[in-house]
């Protein structure tokens, strides 16, 4: 028998005696003393305060409710320093000094590239400290540390930083300058120390609430805790009267105990809802609001007294209008409707299941569960394929189709290209006969050929690529798939057959082609293919074995645009492999960098490398800053090889 | 958005701050001591419905339940008495209420009904249990001799400690 049991079984004994003596006085004259009266009024106030103690160190529970109303924070490139610093050197990550090493190996590569030393003047210059007219940076990467001048010593102790953290920010401002990186805008500046350091360094973004989809709980009973410490004031109500000798306060007891008897109550029959859920319209343009319509009805027995939903909003959209959350009581048969208004996205959206928290009258108890409509609900988006008036950047290629890419081959066309000597049997329309007239001889004229291209758009959807410049912003992943959308219809309306890839994902791959059914297909996959899904995190893709795959897709003589912003090693290498491998690359990078912090300045100088390396070994690059458009970005670029 | 509003429920916040003061007027009308103890508890109180904290919304209840301690022990009419405890039992539960349903539902949601509903039962349960206790003081038990009062003193303080031990007090 447990002690609650027992306590239980003592207590009614006690109140049949109680009721007894009060019914029939004189039945149990027990001539209880006085003193034993004191006792039991003390040990009640004990015991009160021993249940305040409790409910102290046992606090109330509650579900967590998911925050469907916002779409995911987008994080910036360069939100962790660390991982930054292990794209130059991966494998000092995880060892003790090994930031100092990696920003000196950072330093080392600025130095050649910027001031065009030689790898042992740069780190000549680092281990002495003259690369720099910073003396904390200076003193930071050279091996013998100087101590920085007492006036910067002192700053660093006001401040609060601790003098490594305060060495590395000095030394990446410091390499980022001698990249020339604008380093002056930074966001950090108003928080104080440490905090203000290595917020700035790492650019997270403390406090926002990052949202989440409403996960699929599995049904869990909890006890909240609610009425925990109510015994309390029983108790103390019954000590305080029976040493002050008032019945009147006595009587409060009655009122604590009949709390604590309701809030008893631990169990929670699983209750019958039922959800239904209405969008309009369902195929929205992009933008456009959507109005969503919720009716959660009892289809019990019993009343439903406490009823808290949480919808489950598609992780990409966002709640513009009302709330997706309702607070209500049910009985039996009755039905409560909330409205909302969300804005749309590209894609396809699917509803997850409600979050819903049921708890009993007295609120003692909580039963967290999800609950589904019959039929899945959908909003599906699928913008239109709009060309742009730029000519798109492929690169000369030979094929044997007649289109509008100007190729490095004489032959018949339209423009003029070269003379050559004639041969018998070329048409006497191309003959040169001017020439002939002036000179006697027979020339040939050629004309540029122009061939359609076959071509390959593969946008770079992996984790490093889902970033961009403003927390509630686009991603450069989004970016990609708007701009491959613009350069599939420009290039498919100029006659060349167009395919599209996306990086790391083998079902998404549409093969080269042309015609109507072609476009169809391609604004489809563009707008609704997981893969391509806007508000999701893309995994983290090691694209190499895709890459034999798609090499093996390829056709022999299609090029290839990458559409990538090229935050991670892995793609630029995959853009030099495809290029070796006989595809002509070209790679359309929309810049997501930001200087306002220090890991974003150093991620804005990593990617500046890559887009150097890709221009040096014969790659185009057409670099598109965040604030312009596709086509102002081609025309800057201005085409040329 | 960048978020929703997750402080208390304005329904939840509204009901506990009058049943705070209903539970003030009851118990001070007639004791310093009660109005000056019950003032810091409903100041107390009233912080913490504007902070949604749990343990100062609490501490402020506890204080005003002291105060109207305070006023029976000056020999309070048992009336006055029973309407300040059930009032500061539901001031304290409405508060609660409301602190959770704020941080899980947000202040824009609509749970005015649920608000109402569970205010309403403990209302109920409050009552009900003052008029048995109004009832058992009108038998006569200020009257008998100690034995009675006493063992339902005993019988309360077991009931109460089993519910505690099964945790739900």
């Amino acid at each position: 028998m447990s002690r609650g049991r027992l306590l239980a079984a003592v207590g009614l004994v006690a109140f049949a005696v109680g009721v007894g003596a009060l019914v029939a006085p004189g039945v149990f004259g027990l001539g209880i003393q006085r003193y034993a009266v004191v006792v039991i009024g003390l040990l009640a106030v004990a015991a009160a305060l021993r249940v305040v103690q409790g409910r102290r160190r046992a606090p109330r529970r509650r579900a967590e409710t998911a925050m469907p109303e916002a779409v995911p924070a987008v994080p910036s490139p360069g939100e962790e320093l660390d991982a930054v610093l292990a794209a130059f050197d991966p494998t000092r990550y995880g060892t003790a000094d090994r930031r100092r090493k990696q920003l000196r190996r950072v330093a080392t590569e600025v130095l050649t590239r910027y001031r065009g030393d030689s790898e042992a003047t740069a780190r000549e210059a680092i281990e002495r400290g003259t690369w720099t007219d910073d003396p904390v940076a200076a003193g930071f990467l050279a091996d013998e540390r100087s101590r920085p001048p007492l006036t910067d010593r002192l700053r660093t102790r006001l401040g609060g930083a601790s003098p490594y953290w305060q060495g590395i920010e000095r030394t990446v401002r410091a390499i980022a300058e001698t990249a020339g990186v604008d380093t002056d805008d930074r966001d950090g500046s108003t928080r104080p120390g440490l905090d203000r350091i290595v917020g700035s360094l790492d650019g997270r973004d403390a406090g926002l609430d990052r949202a989440s989809a409403v996960a699929d709980p599995t049904p869990t009973t909890r006890s909240t805790g609610h009425w925990r410490g109510i015994s309390a004031a029983a108790l103390s109500a019954l000590g305080v009267g029976v040493l002050a000798e008032r019945a009147g306060v006595v009587l409060f007891a009655v009122v604590g105990i009949a709390y604590a008897a309701a809030a008893r109550k631990r169990t929670l029959s699983a209750p019958t809802l039922s959800i239904e859920r209405t969008v309009e319209p369902a195929d929205p343009e992009p933008d456009e609001a959507v109005t969503v319509t919720l009716t959660v009805t009892n289809e019990g027995e019993g009343p439903v007294w406490d009823l808290r939903l949480v919808d489950g909003v598609p992780p990409a959209l966002s709640v513009v209008e009302g709330s997706p959350r309702l607070g209500t009581a049910l009985w039996p048969g009755a039905s409560a409707t909330i409205t909302y208004e969300v804005a749309t996205r590209r894609g396809r959206h699917e509803f997850g299941p409600a979050q819903v928290l049921v708890r009993t009258l007295s609120g003692s108890v909580e039963r967290e569960q999800a609950v589904e409509p019959a039929t899945a609900t959908e909003i599906t988006c699928v913008p239109p394929l709009r060309p742009i008036d730029e000519p798109v950047p492929l690169r000369r290629q030979p094929t044997r189709h007649t289109g509008r890419v100007e190729t490095a081959t004489g032959g018949e066309g339209v423009e003029f290209f070269a003379t050559r000597a004639y041969r018998s049997g070329d048409p006497l329309s191309r003959i040169d006969w001017n020439r002939h007239a002036r000179t006697g001889d027979l020339a040939t004229l050629e004309f540029r050929e122009e061939r359609a291209a076959t071509v390959v758009l593969v946008i770079d959807r992996d984790e490093a690529a889902a970033v961009g410049p403003s927390r509630r912003g686009q991603t450069a992943v989004q970016r990609s798939v708007d701009a491959a959308s613009r350069l599939f219809t420009t290039l498919l309306d100029d006659g060349n057959r167009v395919g599209i890839a996306a990086l790391g994902a083998r079902d998404c791959w549409l093969g080269p082609g042309a015609g109507d059914a072609h476009r169809v297909r391609a604004r489809e996959l563009l707008a609704t293919h997981p893969a391509l899904a806007p508000g999701e995190t893309p995994e983290n893709v090691l694209p190499f074995g895709w890459l034999a795959s798609l090499r093996s897709q390829l056709p022999g003589d299609a090029q290839v645009v990458l559409l990538s912003p090229l935050c991670s090693p892995a793609v630029a290498t995959v853009a030099r492999q495809l290029d070796a491998g006989g595809h002509l690359v070209t790679v359309v990078s929309p810049d997501p960098t930001t200087t306002a912090s220090g890991a974003g300045q150093l991620a804005t100088v990593a990617r500046r490398f890559r887009i150097a390396d890709l221009r040096a070994a014969g790659i185009p690059v057409v670099d598109w800053s965040w604030e312009q458009s596709l086509p102002v970005a081609l025309a800057r670029t201005g085409w040329s090889e | 958005m960048t978020g929703i509003d997750r402080s208390p429920t304005r329904t939840g916040s509204t009901l506990a701050v009058l049943a705070a003061l209903v539970a003030l007027a009851a118990a001070g009308a007639t004791s310093w001591i009660a109005l000056a103890v019950g003032t810091v508890g409903v100041a107390l109180f009233l912080a913490g419905v504007a902070l949604a904290r749990h343990a100062a919304v609490s501490t402020g209840a506890a204080a005003l339940f002291v105060g109207v301690l305070a006023a029976g022990v000056q020999g309070a009419p048992v009336t006055a008495l029973l309407v300040g405890a059930v009032a500061t039992v539901v001031a304290w539960d409405s508060a609660g209420t409301a602190i959770d349903l704020g941080a899980q539902l947000g202040r824009s949601a609509t749970t005015v009904r649920l608000e109402l509903v569970h205010a309403g039962g403990t209302a109920l349960v409050g009552g009900l249990a003052a008029a048995i206790g109004w009832s058992i003081y009108q038998l006569g038990l200020g009257t008998q001799p100690l034995t009675a009062p006493v063992f339902l003193l005993v019988a309360a303080l077991c009931l109460a400690g089993a519910l505690a031990a099964r945790g739900g007090g």
